[in-house]
């Protein structure tokens, strides 16, 4: 709770470089003509704030802490120690707020808290490793959560399904290498998700709940897979061409692969006595396959007819035809995109650039880049878009000690607004309601 | 003609764990059935039906269930429903619901809506109770010995699934077909009257098992009962031993001696009850009085009485100095004789930029900031020192690339410490311990398993092993004779062979020997202690509990400084959890036998030296505990507690809130690192207290 000892720095005024101060307008913009509400996580100080904008100005409006949250649960669990609150997700009903957890013991939670009061609404459910991305079905029922496992060994992953009236996960269905990304297409019939360390897109049927398609993302060799391909880390999976050691420039999502051990074991394995296993794990250095676009987000169009997929490595976003299930066109940014987002006209996507500190605007009609801007901080995480296609809240981490952000972008002059200081490390971000304006 | 839905799904495995799980499924037309009704033309469900509406199956059974939808006049429709089970709980088969997982779970029926259709539709939310599996057999365990009239034993019963599973805690009922020989209570406890032979019965849902028992002639005449020692003090354990024999004076080695205390107390006001340990005969008091412990064989009993005096080692502590800091939280710290043969001191920070500080700690009175480092982190975790002070480890969590880490310090020249490499291969996750030896380095990886690394140039360390249980979360790894001990949450201690090569394990190749969970399943820290005087190898494992969420003093969680906009701000968080002291002296059996457990405050880090541990004890301060003999019973209330320090600092980063997070002795000294104020060096006084 460092950000809470610069609590009173949340003053309206201009700042000295010119840039609003947080909280206040920058005084040659036009004032909002609605209010807006989102919903950010701050990974690092456990909290989950709702934040107001509006014409008297960007305000954190609420804090909610973990802590708070594991004292209303009634299953008995006890609050250690950094929980990371990670993605965050409001039903389409605006009721629930769908926030999860990375850390954990074992591993990372969902929460449901009602929005509004911020009172914890079902016990959490436990989830896989570092669960970390979540969408909702267009009719509130179901929570796709991706079980990122960021720092665990590099092996298939898994979307966990979770009924959200009742709070059960009702299934986890294996995709591949950290997935990443968790979207339901707008027709409510299929999920996306990408994996990281695989180039892999993947679509899972809302049905029957199991992958239906992928697609393969690597530069150059974009195009379908298989459907029951999981990719190159996957036991068994032929390694293919040895690319060496990863090795990603810092700083950077997505680890390297790192010196692991050669036969890994099944991470759910909980039910073999640990005496019988060989804790021995020889680590020499074993081939894999590099990512060569690393995507870590994907985003169907409003009309559901294409999908955008960021590819953090190779500085792209790929737009993917959902019927012809084929790239139809491709568009250079700035460094390292992270998350996108399409307005819901379908006219601009918006790009957060993790390494390039900025967020990028996308004219999709006209094709090309409508204009950048740098955030306020470095470390951009995610994106929330207002409903009348106005607004963009982006969620910055920070570095160290400095509080996280939450930037406000206008997108018809795509210049930063204002900006609101958070808990350290502002991740998960979703949009809750807006008054007045439409 | 009713239509009715059955399930023609397919289904779909998937593996997790080894276990199968039922995913989805969806209906489909069964063979009577009328054809989908397809809700794009308008047809609207408005009620969901289960029939049953509550399930209650045993694991592996499946019962039939079935669903109707009706329209709002109460027609009957056939749109595509989605029918889930709870994951590892509930699934669907063809021939109706599954019972995987013994629990409450639920079935959820929603309506498959087709793309375009926008209004709500029903949904159904089914409870369904698993229970275990049926009891396929009852087996009581004979007694070890005979069973002499007008003595008692109890008797344990297991019960046996038909796959060969035990059923954990059964519900028994208890009976014997003749109670003049022997009666038994509910709780297996029975009491032979007379000799003779009856059979004892035990049922466990249905299933019965049953025991011939024999009765036979207690040939017990009296009973001899020796103690170690006559005299002690509160807290020290005396063993009791009880020879009982027959009218020949010879021993009945099998006859069942049950052991009880009286206690009469010095001053009956000022402690008019007592309570004491007894255990196997191994007896600990708490307070100072005489207590008479009884022998008793059936009728046959023997005692003795021993006197017990006030443990009176009380000492008052003295504050030599602090090393403030009051602008950042502090972690950990390590307080080590450098090469340059001045004394240093390591701090880090918690939340606060990566920050870790060096002090010259010779003169405890004036310490000294030498140096700092600032690392890509938001949180260093944990510092230590090799112990040939070569070379320290700082743990980094929170960096801004979340390639996090361990940061090795190369400490040639102590003053002027030097980042010797930021070692991150495997341990991107964040590393919250380390454990640095000579030659080696045992450090966590995202708490989940520890990486093993050799040393020998600290600037290119080198993996060379791991140790990774599955399932299993760890916190902590201490290394002692060649042995890792790792706290493992729920999993408790893990004890591995990393060397000492009892068991085959070397670095490279280590061996799990053993798990040893702990109540609670929080286990935090682990310092192991050979205790010389009595020959006893002790762990002292602690818990970590944020929070006091059920304790009547509940209070709160802040760790922030005051604000007078911020409720809450500027006061104390509260914590729980105590320290388990288990025995390892058999190392391949340990058995729990103490706790030090302070009520109303929460353990952390540990540290025991010369029979005295040195236990941080969050808002409760350091807390300095006599640990000398045998060890039984809570120490807290045997009056082993030599002195309690709390650092108040009234300018700290909360002020006058004791975060007490580490404790060392060194040098006559003990130094602790405070979360909201700094290092300290505090002493303690003499025992002999001047007489003014």
């Amino acid at each position: 709770m460092m950000w809470l000892a610069m609590a009173g720095l949340l003053a309206l005024g201009g700042a000295a470089d010119g840039q609003p101060a947080p909280g206040a307008w920058n005084p040659g913009e036009t004032e909002p003509q609605a209010t807006y509400w989102v919903y950010v996580g701050s990974e690092s100080a456990d909290f989950l704030h709702r934040i107001r904008f509006g014409p008297d100005g960007a305000h954190r409006e609420a804090d909610i802490s973990m802590a708070e949250l594991y004292r209303q649960s009634q299953r008995g669990d006890l609050f250690t120690e950094s929980e990371a609150p990670h993605g965050v997700a409001v039903d389409p009903q605006g009721g629930s707020i769908y926030m999860t957890t990375g850390h954990g013991v074992p591993d990372g939670k969902l929460w449901q808290v009602e929005a509004g009061s911020g009172r914890l609404l079902a016990d959490p459910v436990d989830l896989g490793r570092f669960p970390a991305s979540l969408g909702v079905s267009p009719d509130g029922n179901y929570v796709y959560v991706a079980n990122f496992n960021l720092h665990g060994r590099m092996v298939p992953s898994s979307i966990s399904v979770i009924y959200g009236p009742e709070m059960v996960e009702v299934a986890r269905v294996e995709t591949c290498t950290m997935p990443h990304g968790s979207r339901v297409h707008p027709n409510g019939l299929r999920h996306y998700s990408t994996c990281m360390m695989d180039d892999q897109l993947v679509e899972i049927d809302a049905m029957d709940l199991a992958v239906s398609r992928r697609f393969f993302l690597g530069t150059g060799q974009e195009g379908p897979l298989d459907p029951g391909d999981r990719g190159f880390h996957a036991p068994g999976a032929d390694h293919g061409e040895d690319h060496g050691h990863a090795g990603h420039p810092t700083p950077d999502p997505a680890p390297g692969e790192g010196v692991h051990a050669h036969h890994a074991p099944d991470p759910e394995h909980r039910d073999r006595d640990p005496t019988e296993m060989d804790a021995a794990h020889p680590v020499p250095d074993s081939p894999h396959y590099e990512a060569s676009c690393s995507p870590t987000w994907v985003q169907p169009s409003q009309d559901g007819a294409r999908l955008y997929v960021a590819c953090n490595a190779s500085d792209r976003v790929l737009e993917i035809d959902y019927e012809a299930w084929e790239v139809r066109r491709t568009f250079e940014t700035g460094r390292g995109p992270y998350n996108v987002d399409v307005t819901p006209d379908d006219r601009l996507l918006v790009v957060t650039l993790k390494q390039g500190d900025g967020v990028e605007v996308i004219d999709l009609v006209e094709g090309e880049l409508r204009g950048q801007v740098e955030t306020s901080t470095r470390v951009v995480h995610g994106i929330a878009l207002s409903p009348d296609s106005r607004y963009a809240f982006i969620s910055v981490e920070g570095i160290g000690a400095e509080p996280g952000k939450v930037d406000i972008i206008d997108l018809e002059t795509v210049e930063r607004v204002a900006s609101v200081e958070v808990g350290q490390q502002a991740s998960g971000i979703a949009f809750w309601r807006m008054e007045g304006g439409l | 003609m009713e239509s009715v839905y059955h399930v023609m799904g397919q289904i779909r495995r998937g593996l997790v764990g080894g276990a199968a799980l039922i995913l989805a499924i969806s209906f489909l037309w069964g063979e009577a059935a009328a054809q989908e009704t397809s809700l794009a033309d308008g047809a609207r469900v408005a009620e969901l039906i289960a029939e049953p509406s509550e399930l209650q199956l045993r694991v592996g059974e499946t019962v039939p269930f079935q669903v109707r939808a009706l329209d709002v006049d109460g027609n009957e429709l056939h749109p595509r429903l989605l029918m889930r089970g709870s994951r590892g709980g509930v699934g669907v088969s063809e021939e109706g619901v599954l019972g995987i997982g013994v629990g409450d779970h639920q079935l959820v029926v929603t309506v498959a809506l087709p793309p375009g259709v926008e209004e709500d539709a029903p949904s159904l939310t089914v409870p369904v109770r698993v229970d275990w599996p049926a009891i396929e057999r009852v087996e009581i365990d004979p007694l070890a010995g005979t069973l002499y009239a007008g003595t008692d034993q109890r008797f344990a019963v297991r019960a046996y699934h038909a796959d060969g599973s035990l059923r954990p805690s059964p519900e028994v009922g208890w009976e014997s077909s003749d109670p003049e020989v022997v009666a038994v209570d509910p709780y297996g406890h029975a009491v032979a009257n007379q000799e003779g032979t009856a059979t004892l019965r035990a049922q466990v849902d249905g299933v019965v098992g049953e025991l011939v028992q024999e009765v036979r002639p207690l040939p017990v005449e009296r009973i001899q009962v020796q103690a170690s020692e006559e005299r002690v003090r509160a807290g020290d354990v005396v063993r009791f031993s009880a020879r009982a024999l027959d009218s020949g004076g010879s021993e009945v080695e099998d006859a069942p001696i049950q052991w009880s205390y009286m206690y009469m107390p010095d001053d009956s006001i000022v402690e008019p009850g007592a309570s004491a340990v007894i255990r196997d005969g191994r007896f600990v008091a708490q307070y100072p009085g005489e207590y008479t412990v009884r022998a008793t064989a059936g009728p046959i009993s023997s005692w003795k009485t021993i006197r017990v005096d006030t443990r009176d080692v009380v000492r008052r502590i003295e504050v030599q100095g602090q090393g403030r800091v009051s602008h950042r939280r502090t972690s950990d710290f390590w307080v080590y004789e450098g090469l340059d043969g001045r004394d240093y001191a390591i701090t880090g920070t918690w939340g606060s930029d990566g920050w870790s500080y060096f002090w010259d700690v010779t003169d405890p009175t004036d310490m000294v900031l030498t140096d700092s480092i600032q690392v890509d982190a938001r949180t260093v975790n944990d510092v230590k020192v090799s112990p040939d002070g070569r070379y320290a480890t700082l743990t980094r969590e929170g960096a801004s690339d979340r390639r996090n880490g361990v940061v090795v310090v190369d400490l040639a020249e102590p003053a002027n410490p030097v980042l010797a490499i930021e070692y991150d291969e495997g341990l991107t996750g964040g590393v919250h311990n380390a454990f640095p030896m000579d030659d080696y380095l045992y450090v966590l990886s995202g708490g989940e398993r520890y990486l093993i690394v050799d040393m020998s140039d600290i600037y290119n360390p080198r993996t060379i092993g791991e140790v990774d249980i599955p399932g299993s979360r760890i916190h902590d790894v201490w290394v002692h004779d060649g042995i890792a001990y790792s706290a493992e949450w729920d999993t408790g201690i893990v004890m591995t062979d990393v060397g000492n090569g009892r068991w085959g394990g070397t670095p490279q190749n280590p061996v799990v020997v053993s798990t040893y969970p702990l109540p609670g399943g929080n286990t935090h820290a682990v310092f192991p202690y050979y205790q010389e005087e009595t020959g006893r190898f002790y762990i002292f494992a602690g818990d970590e509990i944020i929070g006091r969420s059920g304790f009547a003093l509940e209070g709160g969680n802040n760790r922030a400084p005051y604000d007078p906009d911020v409720p809450g701000s500027g006061t104390p968080r509260n914590t729980a959890g105590y320290i388990h002291i288990v025995d390892y002296t058999d190392m391949e059996n340990p058995k729990k036998v103490a706790r030090y457990h302070v009520p109303e405050y929460g353990s952390h880090n540990i540290w025991v030296e010369d029979d005295v541990l040195y236990q941080a004890y969050y808002e409760g301060g350091l807390r300095v505990v006599d640990v000398s003999g045998e060890l039984q019973g809570n120490l807290y209330t045997q009056g082993r507690e030599i002195a309690v320090f709390k650092p108040n600092d009234p300018i700290g980063y909360v002020s006058n809130a004791p975060t007490t997070w580490s404790a060392m002795p060194f040098k006559g000294n003990i130094f602790l690192s405070d979360a909201n104020s700094g290092i300290w060096a505090v002493n303690l006084e003499p025992e002999e207290r001047p007489i003014p």
